[in-house]
């Protein structure tokens, strides 16, 4: 092999190609390599330019491999969540009423009443995303959604390692962070407890904020109009932004944020909510109600009771929440100490107030959209410094480690639904059974698998209605095979007794009736 | 986007002006480059893949014929077993045909990952003396086997024509699903040819986890004799999600799970650019290793 300058023949090589003018040549099984490096033969292209550009960089394949594992571990198990009916009452109930709206929508447009609900879709917190989205779920259903929602939150690392860039972070330090954003147990509560249009806000924050550090003012506007399309959360968030650029400055950006959040929230909860509900705003109903009866009435109580805002203080679930949220941030100051405080946590508390103050203090919606300024918050912490201690790392790695178990066991703990296989075979059945457009009474996940159709209503809201003829009851698709309500129970005691029921199917404690005439309201209004 | 300083451009101006061409901009001179350089990838990659099937085949009497004998027999075989001893009902679909639908279909998947594990290490002499782009190693060894698939589908098509299977318009709906699974099969054979680079057990591991995974797909069992609970768990496999979503498409005239098929689509795209990632890290070291 030394004596021969070419080396040892090839064999096996693949013979691909020959071509005279490059440095190389493929050759046939027995023939001999060749290089050739005579001046004035140009090299092949591949050789000094990357046709691809920097799309098959090592540092951007990792960075969006990331954001896709991420996608798809949370989409599959949201899937798994939703097929096996692993989810809260609450939540299936939740996934039921956006996937009925999503149907009216687009069916019916937006003034389409669900039957679930009781009220259009864009009532129920003005998340006017939900308009494009609806041809969306026309096109591909939930999966779709599911994907989309993951995808949306997965994208917060990239834009946490360009934020970290723009602050000038080390790519560790941003990677941390990343991390840290990534599982934060409201990211992960987020993606699994069914659709949250919020999320789809989420990156849309990263940008905003990504887009002031830049100055790129122009972009700002853009993002800010299109964060305020997508929930009611929004226009508060935006106001607390503006809040921030009014003392950091530009004040005038700062000042049109604020008046422009402002503008928005009320044009929703005075003008296109009751128009849409029929006078009622459903949303404030629902979080604020206890406050006053109008959003002006809340402000109002507010400002004569202010210990209201800290009314939250006595309930221990209230300071876990807490715990979990600003957990993640205190990983990262012990990672490495804060030089200088950062002002992102502004808009976090304000969000976080929000949450806390409603009558449902632990859904996602608020604090979802609070996580990209925690991630900002993280970042200001990690920034610039030195590498620490491995010691240090390891303590911060260790308190990640413990808020990401003790987020998944605060998650496990709602999860109040318990199905055995052979339970989850007669739910399927009964939902088998059930013809595609026929109107349906249910609850639990046959509620959820049953929402695609003009006319699906829960149990209790279909002992106070009367229900049509051909109208499909199904009793037993709660996880236990109990009612959630004392309605439920009533309805399925008349239904035992009843002529104009027909049972379709029976199957371990799972019913299905069909009736055969109409019945009347089974529970007084 | 940086622009070159005036006096490089003037330069290149002044060159082409000297060979007689109109001055281009360097925006359109690098599109160009890179699509003639995108062009020769394609090309080499193109070669390496018929080499690879000649090669396979060549001083062999059957030839290409073995591409169509050995899912031919394997469906004889698990026909007999399934209809005759198991009595598995695939209606209205007989079963050879769901049986050969999905031997195909996973064929492609199984005996690509299988060529691409040993692509690079394959080929460590031609590594050594040469400089090209080592993904197209693994990406011509996955592409061969595409030629293998075409052979397969003409199987396919006599099988439904003898059992007279009717076939929806929906069936042109599977080229999008092929595209997917090839993007799939490309992460998983850009991942296993690259860490086999290292750790040679890669290849004794590639198949005994693809024994193990070809029972974890659809492809001899239906899955509507499965429980509801063991078909969401079998259909977290996107390999299953995608079988089951060609049969349907095949078959039945519409999707009878699109919300697996989207999950799948996430896990193509992540096997795709994760795989892709893991190559490139592992890239740099094939010279010191091989």
């Amino acid at each position: 092999m030394q004596d021969d300058p070419l080396g040892p023949p090839i064999t096996g090589c693949p013979v691909a190609h020959v071509k005279e003018h490059w440095r190389f040549h493929i050759i046939s099984p027995g023939e001999r390599a060749v290089t050739i490096n005579a001046p004035g033969i140009p090299e092949a292209p591949w050789a000094e330019e990357r046709p691809l550009g920097s799309l098959l960089q090592l540092e951007r394949l990792s960075r969006w491999a990331w954001v896709l594992g991420y996608t798809a571990v949370l989409s599959t198990l949201a899937a798994l969540q939703y097929r096996l009916g692993i989810l809260p009452a609450g939540d299936l109930r939740d996934v039921s009423a956006i996937e009925q709206g999503l149907w009216q929508l687009l069916h019916h447009g937006a003034g389409a009443v669900s039957t679930i609900t009781g009220h259009p879709l864009l009532a129920d917190q003005a998340s006017y995303v939900l308009v494009p989205l609806a041809h969306l779920y026309g096109i591909g259903g939930l999966g779709a959604l599911l994907v989309l929602q993951a995808f949306a939150l997965g994208l917060g690392y990239v834009l946490i390692l360009s934020l970290g860039r723009q602050i000038g972070a080390s790519r560790a330090a941003a990677h941390f962070a990343g991390i840290l954003y990534l599982f934060h147990p409201v990211v992960l509560g987020a993606a699994l407890s069914g659709f949250h249009p919020e999320a789809l806000g989420v990156p849309l924050l990263f940008g905003l904020v990504g887009a002031l550090l830049a100055e790129r003012w122009g972009a700002y506007a853009a993002l800010l109009a299109a964060f305020l399309l997508d929930s009611l959360w929004a226009p508060l968030a935006a106001c607390a932004v503006g809040a921030v650029l009014l003392v950091r400055g530009p004040a005038r950006w700062g000042l049109l944020t604020l008046l422009l959040g402002a503008l928005v929230g009320a044009v929703d909860l005075d003008l296109v909510l009751p128009r849409l509900a029929g006078g009622s705003v459903p949303w404030w109903e629902t979080h604020f109600g206890g406050l006053g009866a109008t959003p002006a009435g809340g402000v109002m109580t507010l400002a004569a009771h202010p210990a209201l805002l800290l009314g939250w203080a006595v309930r221990p679930e209230a300071w876990a929440l807490l715990a979990l949220l600003w957990g993640p941030v205190a990983a990262a100051v012990l990672a490495r100490p804060p030089r200088a405080a950062t002002v992102w946590w502004v808009p976090a508390a304000a969000l976080c107030e929000a949450g806390l103050l409603s009558a449902h203090a632990t859904l996602a919606s608020p604090y979802v959209l609070a996580t990209p300024f925690l991630a900002a918050v993280s970042l200001g912490a990690l920034r610039e410094r030195t590498p620490d201690s491995p010691g240090r790392m390891r303590i911060a790695w260790l308190v990640l480690l413990v808020l990401v178990l003790g987020g998944a066991a605060w998650q496990a703990r709602q999860e109040g639904w318990e199905v055995s296989p052979r339970r989850l075979t007669a739910l399927y059945a009964a939902i088998d059974a059930i013809p595609s457009r026929a109107p349906v009474a249910a609850e639990g996940l046959a509620l959820a698998h049953l929402a695609d159709r003009d006319e699906v209503w829960p149990l209790d809201s279909a002992a106070r209605r009367f229900l049509p003829e051909g109208t499909y009851i199904v009793l037993g698709s709660r996880g236990r095979g109990g009612l959630s309500s004392p309605e439920a129970a009533r309805l399925q005691q008349v239904l035992a007794r009843a002529a104009q029921a027909r049972v379709v199917l029976s199957r371990d404690d799972v019913k299905v009736y069909r009736l055969v005439q109409p019945l009347p309201p089974t529970v007084s209004r | 986007m940086t622009s070159l300083p005036p006096e490089t451009r003037v330069r290149a101006d002044t060159r082409a002006l000297a060979a007689g061409l109109p001055a281009r901009s360097p925006v359109v001179d690098r599109i160009r480059r890179r699509a003639e350089s995108l062009a020769v990838w394609l090309e080499l990659t193109y070669n390496l893949a018929v080499r690879d099937v000649e090669i396979r085949y060549k001083h062999s009497l059957l030839g290409l014929y073995w591409a169509l004998v050995n899912p031919l027999l394997t469906a004889a075989i698990f026909s007999f077993v399934f209809t005759v001893i198991f009595h598995a009902n695939t209606r209205p679909v007989p079963y050879p045909v769901f049986l050969i639908t999905g031997l195909t279909f996973w064929n492609l998947f199984s005996t690509s990952v299988t060529s691409a594990t040993t692509s690079i290490t394959g080929s460590a002499a031609l590594l050594a003396k040469l400089y090209f782009p080592r993904i197209v190693l693994p990406t011509a060894a996955v592409l061969a086997r595409l030629i293998d698939f075409a052979f397969s589908l003409v199987v396919l098509a006599v099988f439904l024509g003898i059992f007279r299977v009717p076939v929806p318009w929906t069936a042109l709906g599977v080229i999008p699903l092929l595209a997917m699974q090839v993007l799939f099969t490309l992460g998983i054979g850009y991942l296993v040819a690259s860490v086999n680079v290292l750790y040679r057990d890669v290849a004794q591991l590639t198949g005994l986890v693809l024994t193990i995974w070809i029972w974890l797909t659809p492809v001899m069992y239906p899955l509507s004799t499965a429980s509801p609970a063991l078909r969401a768990v079998l259909l977290i496999n996107p390999m299953g999600a995608l079988l089951q979503a060609e049969r349907d498409l095949l078959f039945c005239g519409s999707l009878s799970d699109p919300l697996s098929l989207w999950t799948a689509g996430a896990w193509v795209a992540f096997a795709f650019v994760g795989g892709l990632a893991v190559f490139k890290r592992i890239e740099p070291l094939f010279a010191e290793v091989m």
